[in-house]
């Protein structure tokens, strides 16, 4: 088709505010589930994860090296550790 | 010289071809402008309209009817529309089904902004030489719409919109969101 064979397109009317239709589709109406199922199904793993993490319980170490990134928290302290001694086992 | 000619296909092609299709249609929405009493859109529904156009006249053709007929033994209903669409997306697209109208055939384009429970109905007039009479009419509605982004849902959008037909006097497009 030439350009000259193309009529412009059109253009609609303002839209007039309308209410809102009925959607479709969507999901399906939440149905949560019973504290007891959950634990059914997640204490297993939540079990698992506190036996990984007893197993490799923290170290505190004051350089990287030798660590896996996955197993690290790395804390940046605002000021030397030496002259503020407030950090408690029990906090 | 070039006395060659190689087929590609793949998304790297189909990116370049959809690019430049787009910058025709930019240019298109700009001479839109241009008319000195359209009511033409402004640019800031540029990149939404840009969205439509680009899949409105695209359609599954003959590769449709061939996957329609591999997964008819399988599944049915929409499941086959879903199945389909993996393979062959919005299909081919025909830019001259949107660079302009004819004398057989009018694309129109609505626009607006709607905020949550909000809708817009287009109406839509039938051209009075179609009117009482019976016949073979058609038509595609394509609807695309922007939202702000929900970075912490997989889903990642905070609205959705969709389209009904209104039967009235007139046909009229009614956008929710």
């Amino acid at each position: 088709m030439n350009n000259a064979d193309r009529l412009p397109l059109l253009l609609f009317q303002e839209p007039v505010p309308t209410p809102k239709a009925r959607g479709f589709g969507g999901g399906s109406k939440f149905n949560p589930r019973s504290s007891e199922e959950v634990a059914g199904y997640l204490g297993p793993k939540l079990t698992r994860l506190e036996q990984v993490l007893e197993a490799e319980r923290i170290r505190v170490q004051a350089t990287g090296t030798g660590i896996e990134p996955e197993m690290a928290l790395v804390i940046e302290l605002a000021t030397d550790v030496g002259q503020d001694p407030v950090v408690s086992r029990d906090q | 010289m070039l006395d060659k000619t190689l087929w590609f296909r793949g998304t790297s092609n189909a990116t370049a071809l959809a690019t430049r299709f787009g910058a025709r249609l930019f240019e298109m929405l700009g001479s839109l402008r241009a008319k000195p009493d359209a009511p033409a859109p402004s640019p800031r529904y540029d990149t939404v309209l840009l969205k439509a156009l680009l899949i409105h006249g695209a359609a599954w053709a003959e590769a449709g009817d061939r996957l329609r007929g591999i997964f008819k033994q399988e599944v049915g209903g929409r499941k086959i529309k879903e199945f389909i669409g993996r393979f062959l997306g919005y299909g081919l697209v025909d830019p001259e089904r949107v660079l302009g109208c004819t004398e057989r055939r009018a694309t129109l384009l609505g626009f607006g902004t709607l905020t949550n429970g909000e809708a817009h109905a287009f109406a839509l007039p039938l051209p009075s030489d179609l009117s009482g009479k019976s016949g073979l009419r058609r038509l595609t509605v394509t609807l695309a719409w922007l939202t702000p982004v929900a970075a912490h849902q997989q889903r990642y959008r905070k609205a959705q919109s969709c389209t009904s037909l209104l039967r009235q006097s007139h046909y009229a497009t009614k956008l929710s969101r």
